[in-house]
């Protein structure tokens, strides 16, 4: 990836994320951050999913994240191919644990006749 | 410019892939729609002063302006109208199904979009199916829809500029728009426009409350 500066509040964080084929499979709902004291800071990686929001939106984060499940994934930061109006991904979602309300309610949607049309 | 329109249209723009070329098609569109919107919408007041008003009437349902198709036209208009109101209903039903779940979708990053067909997207059809179905329930409360649609107006109303403001900065966006960037004219009008909407979506609440809902 080539190096460019971004702000980091405005353009990465609450993006959409796409897995390798496309796929929207969440947000950037966090950033993990690492460095020491006279270190530079670095992302080192994605976090997503409803976990996240208790921190971010008090007693309605809670209460969202409550409802959501709670889960959180962390999505390293090499698993990041390229960040643009979305951040594309390298790996397929079920790989990194995303997008899984979506493969939980498949079964059920395909049920419905002509669901794949 | 309702939010839901808005909504409704770009998540509709980004599942048919528009692009500059569609530009021209959307400009007519929208001064075609806007234009015979704005025509028929008066029309509908005429037809409705002139077959009612002297006769003491008020309309209280939808149905009731098919007459206005009946009197002069007899079975055939009012079948036409009849039929017209299924399409017209029908659409907006789908339109506000589809913008509430796109409206969600996104928010929460999950896959969206008719494109993607319902196996593609479940969280998303299962939001609109949901959605139908509450809507259907709202319905079947006995509450008066009109009035409920009075509502939901004054409300969308309220909202304008929050959805008028971020179109007018993309707009101006050169490194979206490019060479399509906002020109003098178009801004001069976009600011009227904004003035409007903006004393629109302040005195929305107080007139609805002033006037007991054009009750008074």
């Amino acid at each position: 990836m080539s190096t460019r500066q971004i702000d980091l509040g405005l353009l990465l964080v609450d993006h959409q994320l796409l897995d390798s084929e496309d796929r929207r499979c969440g947000n950037v709902d966090e950033l993990t951050l690492e460095g020491g004291p006279g270190e530079s800071l670095e992302v080192v990686a994605i976090l997503s999913g409803p976990g996240t929001w208790r921190r971010r939106a008090g007693w309605i984060g809670r209460l969202a994240a409550w409802i959501g499940g709670g889960a959180t994934v962390r999505i390293p930061w090499e698993d990041v191919d390229e960040v643009a109006s979305h951040v594309k991904l390298r790996k397929r979602a079920e790989t990194l644990g995303l997008g899984r309300g979506d493969d939980r309610l498949r079964p059920f949607i395909e049920k419905i006749p002509g669901a794949d049309r | 410019m309702t939010p839901y329109e808005v909504y409704f249209y770009s998540s509709g723009g980004v599942e048919e892939q528009w692009g500059p070329k569609d530009l021209g098609l959307n400009k007519a569109n929208a001064m075609i729609g806007y234009g015979l919107g704005g025509f028929l919408s008066f029309t509908l007041m005429i037809v409705g002063g002139s077959l009612f008003l002297d006769k003491g009437i008020e309309p209280e349902f939808l149905g009731s302006i098919t007459l206005g198709a009946e009197v002069p036209l007899g079975q055939i208009g009012l079948l036409l109208a009849l039929v017209g109101i299924l399409f017209a209903v029908g659409g907006a039903a789908i339109d506000t199904m589809f913008s509430g779940a796109y409206n969600l979708a996104q928010f929460l990053g999950w896959e969206w979009g008719r494109y993607r067909h319902p196996t593609g997207a479940p969280r998303f059809t299962l939001t609109w199916i949901v959605l139908l179905i509450l809507a259907l329930a709202a319905v079947m409360t006995g509450v008066d829809p009109v009035q409920l649609t009075e509502y939901a107006v004054i409300f969308s109303a309220v909202a304008l500029p929050l959805t008028y403001v971020p179109i007018l900065l993309v707009a101006n966006d050169r490194a979206y728009m490019r060479e399509y960037v906002n020109g003098r004219l178009a801004n001069s009008l976009g600011l009227i426009y904004l003035v409007v909407i903006v004393i629109i979506s302040v005195t929305a609440i107080p007139l609805m409350i002033l006037t007991n809902v054009g009750q008074n």
